[in-house]
């Protein structure tokens, strides 16, 4: 071996040093406090092409599937860069670390989980990575659920997987992963155990498919949530993992149905201002809406250092005591409210299926903004910053009262977002109004392409080709999602054009 | 589909009609795929992968991003064959 041979092996193993030293602390931390451990490691193909498939459902699942990526795929990567490609969220692009590896020809792509639009493209890039018997991972497939419950998947891991038969490697953490940090907890839990487990690799098809239909797509897709769910919940199911109502401790073999009852309101709302930050809001920011009375904003999640957590109702003061079950749903259970409900202990997915059942948008009345005729505004809110995806045109001179719906032929500018000034916004059943400053914005639903969540609070809209972003201050998202969703939803089934949801 | 001959705008106009699964009456030199086609991210894959398999196009990633309209497909088609 020359001694320029022998520089090279030093600085790659250097290198991997370096990459490995962050996720080896996280893997020795995990371990300390959750007894991390991993499981199916034999499943892992030694060689090959395979689609790597990552379903994350709580927040520690962004370090468990960050190490367990990047277990799998550095000895390939170190041997043979080109043929390692990791799709994964466009905000990591934020860090010079991840755009520098994408700018340079590197193994990250970015993708905009439900509103991809032009970024999509890269996944042809995946394609022929895998045609030379290379790895590609998808992380993460699919959204994070608010109530831990799975949501349905996105298409692009299906995609690679039917044109190319190659084989697809499940990766999820262990249902307890959802109860030590749900997305609606501004800090983990310490208590509970981990495990990281590789299932069994799979194909969608045993022969590459040149063509491929919308039908094929959702086949694919039931399968690879099929085989997350196996992996995850195991012979208990989904249904065990969720659990029975229960009255008074005894279960009810029979849905419970709580229909709002807005008779029971006794208290008028505390001004917005003086409401939690969000990022504390906790359940609240599930149970957007009381299912008890139907007010909405009305929960508060209650954390006393000492004693039990509980939520209560400030519009019909429903009060109710919040369970931790290690490995399960959370439960809550009335504690004080309608004597009927008194003793009511279902799962917390349970309770927001109840506001998702009996959503009904009503209109507000208000004035200052002039509406078309049939015309009603459901939401409105001060002080949303709007950030479009650069480039956008709203940067230079534009002057229309509708915004682009073309985003400019080019590179991408990854994870830049800056923002154009804040304003109102009004949510009405034919558009989503910004009104700034200077200038004033409507996004028809009619060619709104995508509406999604973005951590806590901001509702990403697609129109168009071109991508926007409204910053909703201490409003909670899954409440705008689920007026924004519907408005979306149903604009795309009076004139047919296709629009991408996030789930709510 | 033969990668020897040139398309017409027409036929080029029907090899996208399939893919795409839009009439081909939709499409234009300055239809904008997302914007007045309202096709989805996915379907654009399969444009570009399919300008590759049944073309014998390749479109690299930061080509493909250049391309907005019907028109600046057919102009990339073009050139590509005539340039080869």
């Amino acid at each position: 071996m020359g001694l320029k041979e022998w520089f090279k092996r030093l600085w790659d193993r250097v290198q991997e040093y370096f990459i490995m030293l962050p996720w080896n602390i996280v893997s020795f931390i995990m371990r300390i406090f959750y007894d991390f451990r991993t499981e199916g490691m034999q499943n892992v193909p030694t060689d090959g092409a395979y689609i790597l498939l990552v379903n994350e459902f709580g927040l520690i699942c962004f370090l468990l599937s960050g190490w367990g990526s990047i277990m799998l795929l550095k000895d390939r990567y170190f041997k043979s860069p080109d043929n390692v490609m990791s799709y994964s969220q466009e905000e990591l692009f934020a860090f010079s670390y991840f755009r520098k590896s994408s700018e340079h020809g590197g193994m990250m792509r970015a993708l905009i989980p439900h509103s991809a639009g032009r970024l999509a493209f890269s996944l042809v890039e995946g394609y022929k990575t895998l045609l030379r018997g290379g790895i590609v991972s998808m992380n993460p497939e699919g959204d994070m659920p608010w109530d831990g419950l799975p949501l349905p998947i996105a298409s692009g891991a299906s995609w690679l997987g039917l044109h190319t038969a190659a084989h697809l490697l499940p990766m999820v953490a262990s249902a307890s992963a959802y109860d030590i940090w749900p997305r609606w907890q501004i800090l983990p839990s310490l208590r509970g155990k981990i495990c990281l487990k590789y299932g069994k690799p799979f194909k969608l098809c045993e022969t590459a498919q040149e063509h491929i239909t919308e039908q094929d797509l959702e086949k694919a897709n039931a399968r690879i949530r099929s085989a997350f769910d196996d992996l995850r919940y195991g012979e208990e199911g989904i249904s065990g993992w969720v659990g029975l109502p229960q009255k008074n401790g005894t279960p009810l073999q029979n849905p419970v149905e709580v229909a709002p009852r807005p008779e029971l309101v006794k208290n008028q709302l505390v001004p917005r201002e003086h409401k939690k930050t969000v990022w504390k809001k906790g359940i609240a920011l599930v149970l957007w809406c009381c299912p008890v009375c139907g007010t909405a904003d009305a929960l508060i999640h209650k954390r006393p250092l000492l004693g039990s957590q509980s939520v209560v109702c400030q519009a019909c003061e429903t009060t109710w005591r919040v369970i931790r079950v290690i490995g399960k749903d959370f439960r809550l259970q009335v504690e004080k409210g309608p004597s009927d409900l008194v003793g009511l202990n279902m799962a917390l997915s349970t309770w927001y299926d109840q506001i998702r059942q009996n959503f009904s948008p009503s209109p507000m009345s208000i004035s200052g903004i002039e509406l078309a005729p049939d015309e009603e505004v459901y939401l409105e809110m001060n002080d949303v910053a709007l950030s479009p995806h650069k480039p956008n045109p709203l940067f230079d001179a534009w002057d229309e009262h509708e915004p682009p719906k073309i985003q400019p032929a080019g590179k991408m500018q990854l994870a830049d977002w800056p923002s154009i000034g804040e304003g109102q916004l009004f949510l009405t059943n034919q558009r989503l109004l910004w009104r700034g400053s200077e200038r004033e914005l409507e996004f028809k639903w009619s060619s709104v392409t995508a509406v999604y969540i973005w951590l806590m609070n901001t509702l990403g809209v697609r129109y168009g080709s071109a991508q926007y972003r409204f910053s909703l201050g201490q409003e909670v998202g899954l409440k705008w999602m689920t007026y924004a969703g519907t408005m979306a939803k149903h604009a795309s089934e009076q004139d047919g054009h296709k629009v991408t949801l996030s789930a709510f | 589909m033969s990668s020897e001959k040139l398309l017409s705008f027409d036929e080029f106009k029907t090899f996208l009609s399939d893919i795409l699964g839009v009439a081909s009456v939709a499409i234009d030199r300055d239809t904008y795929f997302m914007g007045d086609l309202a096709v989805d991210s996915l379907k654009l894959v399969e444009m570009i992968l399919q300008f590759e398999l049944e073309l014998g196009i390749e479109v690299p990633t930061d080509a493909a991003w250049e391309i907005q309209t019907v028109g600046d497909a057919y102009n990339y088609y073009v050139g590509q064959v005539q340039g080869a």
